[in-house]
């Protein structure tokens, strides 16, 4: 106390107040008012300013032999040590909560390879149930017995063991991890020594679970060439409808508006394929027959004429289409409508086009019957390249038949596909 | 191509009908246009063809099948493909000609006619 408040002997009987002390406390003389008034013991922590010491202070009433209460008992406890401790425990648990909550999955050992250490997310994704379970074990054997192929992986090969020796630290992404109950997780890792005093004490290895990312890497892969391979295709399709338009044209005109036409069936049939499992939660994407129907056959009703809505009728059950079905289809109807307006029902203000259709027995039946074109002879002398390009079309992909009735009041063009093949 | 039946295996309606055109302007006859291996084989069953030009992705699967039983029969084949066929494939077949799409149906029927001419050549 001398030293604390410079006191000498002959300071005895004034007041404490008066003194300037090391402490970095300023209450002094209200916390002993207060102990004073309530009678109470008064305890607190404090610091030398110099922050050197810690101290436990206990300010309690004084009683005299006849209790009487005659002033306070000041005392000093110096606790410096056991406060260290306690802060070093403080740090200690703090930094285990750090290595418990990160995302990393990871694990502490020795020079040996003796694990010492590790966090929960380690013990959640390799499925051990409490940290004592590998606290002491030699771990490779347990989740590192092999190769992915199963062949042998000796711990001398490993990372971890390799760090161990050179100090050096070693990252990948070409390891599996096998849990506790035999099922494997590719992993990336993370290895670094543990250095004290210059000296490697053990190592620290931390990994994540990649099994997900490389999943989705190799769905990105298989997509890519997916679509490498639908862009090649339709090029040759281009290609194809270009020389074949070119065949059948009487004029440039009549042949730009034909390849414009089939262009426009086929990219009308992409938008509602888009590319096949591209949907996020892997569902084929598609559409239905009637969607296919409506997006075809748009051209021929405007919606600004009333009586257009008239010119088409569309029945028939649900009927779902995916994939290259909807390409078939989108190319048949399409060549239908164009010959439609070109010499049936949508060359006339009065055409109209009926499409139905039944699914039975495993197959769908669909029936395009015009009215109120200009009145049918009789078959055509001479197939046209639409008709042929529509037959083809259903025959090729879709394994159906498609026929034509030549009906006076309106041809009548009826196919039958069998159903798994529209959503191939 | 003097008559020659050429079968044409294509699922994709327009390249079919392209090609099945261009065999007949080189006044090939046309066995076709399939769309699948099982149509190819009906209609094998019922001709013998000269020459083929098959597309390797079909409707039902690849054209392995095809290729085996052509190449069985000595039949000329062009083989044309967006994807690539599997190295086993090539390995099997070294001398299958292998073209990538997308090519010109004229330039496929052309190189056929040379294939048809160099072979009966040879014999």
């Amino acid at each position: 106390v001398i030293d604390i408040f410079h006191l000498s002997d002959n300071d005895i009987g004034r007041p404490i107040s008066d003194f300037v002390s090391l402490l970095g406390y300023d209450n002094l003389d209200l916390d002993v008012k207060n102990v004073l008034r309530d009678l109470t013991v008064f305890e607190q922590q404090v610091t030398l300013k110099d922050d050197a010491m810690v101290f436990t202070l206990r300010i309690r009433p004084y009683h005299t032999i006849d209790n009487v209460i005659d002033g306070v008992v000041l005392t000093f406890v110096n606790i410096t040590d056991r406060y260290a401790a306690d802060a070093a425990l403080r740090e200690a648990a703090a930094l285990r909560l750090v290595f418990d909550s990160v995302a990393l999955a990871a694990y502490c050992v020795d020079r040996e390879c003796v694990t010492t250490a590790c966090n929960t997310p380690f013990l959640e994704l390799l499925g051990f149930k409490q940290e004592k379970d590998v606290i002491g074990l030699q771990l490779h054997d347990l989740i590192h017995r092999s190769h992915l192929d199963g062949s042998p992986y000796p711990q001398s090969e490993s990372p971890l063991h390799q760090t161990l020796q050179t100090g050096n630290p070693s990252h990948g992404s070409d390891k599996v991890f096998f849990r506790v109950d035999g099922t494997s997780i590719a992993v990336e890792y993370w290895v670094r020594a543990i250095k004290l005093g210059g000296e490697i004490s053990g190592a620290v290895c931390s990994f994540v679970d990649i099994t997900e990312r490389q999943r989705s890497e190799e769905q990105q892969g298989l997509l890519l060439k997916e679509l490498d391979h639908r862009i090649k295709n339709l090029f040759a399709v281009v290609g194809g409808v270009v020389t074949l338009s070119a065949r059948s044209a009487a004029s440039t005109q009549e042949m730009a508006g034909t390849i414009q036409g089939r262009l426009a069936a086929l990219a009308s049939a992409h938008q509602l394929i888009r590319v096949r499992g591209s949907d996020s939660s892997g569902n084929k994407r598609g559409s239905t027959l009637e969607e296919l129907l409506r997006t075809i056959l748009a051209p021929y009703i405007d919606p600004m004429k009333p009586e257009d809505s008239a010119r088409v009728v569309i029945e028939g059950p649900k009927a779902p289409i995916t994939g290259e079905a909807v390409t078939s289809l989108a190319l048949a109807l399409h060549e239908l409508a164009t010959n439609a307006g070109k010499y049936g029902a949508f060359s006339t203000p009065l055409g109209r086009v009926h499409i139905s259709w039944t699914v039975e027995n495993g197959r769908l039946t669909l029936t395009w019957k015009e009215q109120g074109g200009p009145a049918i002879k009789g078959a055509p002398e001479r197939e046209g390249f639409g008709s042929l390009l529509a037959r083809r079309s259903i025959k090729g992909q879709l394994g159906g038949q498609l026929d034509f009735k030549w009906d006076p009041e309106g041809m009548v063009a009826r196919f039958s596909v069998p159903v798994e093949r529209l959503t191939q | 191509l003097d008559r020659a039946a050429v079968l044409v295996v294509e699922d994709e309606t327009f390249i079919a009908l392209d090609l099945a055109l261009a065999v007949e302007d080189a006044d090939g006859e046309v066995v076709g246009p399939a769309a699948s291996v099982q149509e190819a084989r009906g209609l094998l069953e019922a001709r013998p063809v000269v020459a083929a030009i098959l597309d390797w992705d079909l409707a039902d699967g690849d054209a392995s099948p095809l290729v085996e039983m052509l190449t069985g029969a000595n039949t000329i084949i062009i083989l044309q493909t967006g994807v690539g066929v599997p190295p086993e494939i090539a390995a099997r077949f070294p001398d299958l000609v292998v073209r990538a799409k997308p090519c010109l149906a004229a330039d496929l029927v052309a190189q056929l006619a040379v294939m048809i001419a160099e072979r009966q050549k040879a014999a």
